[in-house]
């Protein structure tokens, strides 16, 4: 068996008075997920290492960390020989690589997040266009892990102005559903779509394969094609 | 078997595809490993037709329900079941919400809790709880898992005793209240073994196999005594375990179909 080492980012609210790191040794097998070296360590050498984790298979997306300066999913990414684990960027450290979402998910609520509709549909079952399914297919893999919120300049700059990618992609898969009546523009508007500066960081970064830029360029689109 | 051609399996399942990727397999060409899983839970809390269990306000929903699909979990079912028993519960938990008001916090409970909390955080030996979980988790897929014989479960019974026994020895190498995986862990290991044991009771009494309960000792489905659930309530100090028919008034099934 292969020796790995992992550095990790450790930070107690509690008692540290600033964040700092320490090494770890692990017995790193091919294969290995880098959740599987997080629980390693947890299990074996320190039981106060903090991190989250739900489902282990990409869908709940709470596994997000700094994987060797990458931002990605935990249970998706292959563990290293020589690895470091820390926190995702842009948001406020709970405890270790634990980080508060709270912080970037302030617009749930607002952004009314189901299909709005006061119109029966006109037959039932309704049948939805491929064309129409393929317009927010992808959008709906987004699972909130904030990989890209993590890495996004504006939110960095201001997360009131500019309320971060993950918005603007859960936007999109209802704008484009045809089933949804909401004027989503208008709420595109107020989370500060202008103020993206299309650096497209976002999409190098989402583990599902998403673009957000894609998602935002679409929904400018969209806000042109109705305002002229 | 159904052929389908390269692309497919990236098309159909990219989040998978992707991971075989990542650590270098090639779905398409290499063997693949293949092993069984728990992957869904069939049984789970009685509700009533607003998907509300016996503790009014309190809605249980998709797999955390008794399954209405039986025995049977077919792919996507899991679908048909959330989007019917999130519905369902969600308008009757809006009218219950607008008829009544918070229900009060019970002081003694909460002191209880507290109580329960701060004893755990005071002992000095014990059993960590991951070893107990992984005590409890190697039980239930040596015992419990695939194929269930009568002495299989008799045994996972007897070593769920001891499980039981040692809940209350849990030890907490983390002392902080913040963030603290061992503190919860701890507690799931109440709820994992009340599981536990309800799922080890009723696989004892169901003699028959059934969808995924199996049993090498009684292999055949049995229709004429076991077209039955098997309820399981915590009363006291014990569990008590009675049985109710299935309701098949909507299927009205024929001799055959049975």
């Amino acid at each position: 068996m292969q020796k790995g080492k992992v550095v990790l980012f450790r930070y107690n609210p509690e008692v540290d008075k600033q964040p700092y790191y320490e090494t770890h040794e692990y017995p790193f097998e091919p294969g290995m997920s880098v959740l599987d070296v997080a629980t390693y360590v947890y299990e074996n050498i320190d039981a106060s290492f903090s991190f989250s984790y739900g489902c282990r298979n990409s869908h709940c997306g709470v596994c997000g960390a700094k994987i060797n300066a990458n931002p990605g999913l935990m249970c998706r990414e292959s563990a290293t020989p020589e690895m470091t684990l820390e926190p995702l960027d842009n948001l406020p450290v709970i405890r270790d690589i634990m980080v508060d979402w709270k912080y970037c998910e302030e617009w749930m609520f607002s952004l009314r997040l189901f299909l709005e509709r006061t119109k029966a549909p006109a037959r039932e079952p309704e049948n939805i266009e491929r064309e129409d399914l393929e317009r927010f297919k992808i959008v709906s893999r987004c699972v909130a892990c904030h990989s890209c919120t993590s890495v996004c300049p504006a939110f960095q700059e201001n997360r009131h102005a500019f309320w971060g990618p993950a918005a603007f992609v859960q936007l999109a898969r209802h704008a484009f559903d045809p089933r949804d009546e909401l004027n989503r523009e208008i709420m595109a508007h107020s989370a500060g779509i202008y103020n993206c500066t299309l650096c497209g960081k976002c999409k190098e970064v989402c583990p599902h394969g998403i673009s957000p830029k894609k998602s935002i360029e679409r929904l400018l689109a969209r806000i042109e094609k109705e305002t002229f | 078997m159904t052929y389908h051609g390269s692309g497919y399996i990236g098309r159909m399942q990219p989040a998978l595809y992707e991971t075989y990727r990542k650590n270098g397999i090639n779905p398409e060409k290499d063997y693949l490993e293949v092993a069984p899983t728990c992957h869904f839970f069939m049984g789970g809390a009685k509700v009533d037709e607003n998907w509300q269990s016996s503790i009014s306000g309190l809605f249980v929903v998709g797999e955390n329900a008794a399954g209405i699909h039986g025995a049977n979990r077919l792919s996507q079912n899991a679908l048909a079941e959330l989007l019917v028993s999130g519905t369902r519960a969600g308008k009757a938990a809006a009218l219950l919400a607008a008829e009544i008001n918070q229900a009060a916090i019970e002081p003694q409970e909460a002191k209880t809790a507290i109580g329960s909390i701060s004893r755990l955080f005071a002992r000095h030996t014990g059993i960590r709880p991951m070893v107990l979980r992984n005590r409890l988790r190697q039980l239930m897929w040596e015992k419990v898992g695939l194929f269930r014989t009568e002495s299989s479960l008799l045994d996972a019974l007897k070593g769920l005793e001891n499980i039981g026994a040692d809940l209350d020895q849990q030890l907490l190498t983390v002392k902080s209240r913040h963030y603290n995986r061992e503190l919860v862990q701890s507690f799931e290991n109440h709820f994992l073994f009340s599981t536990a044991m309800c799922v080890t009771r009723a696989a004892l009494h169901r003699t028959e196999s059934r969808g995924a309960h199996y049993r090498e000792d009684y292999t055949v489905r049995d229709d004429r005594s076991w077209m039955k659930h098997v309820v399981i309530r915590q009363m006291d100090d014990k569990l008590d375990m009675h049985t109710i028919a299935v309701d098949l008034n909507e299927m009205n099934p024929d001799e055959e179909t049975l």
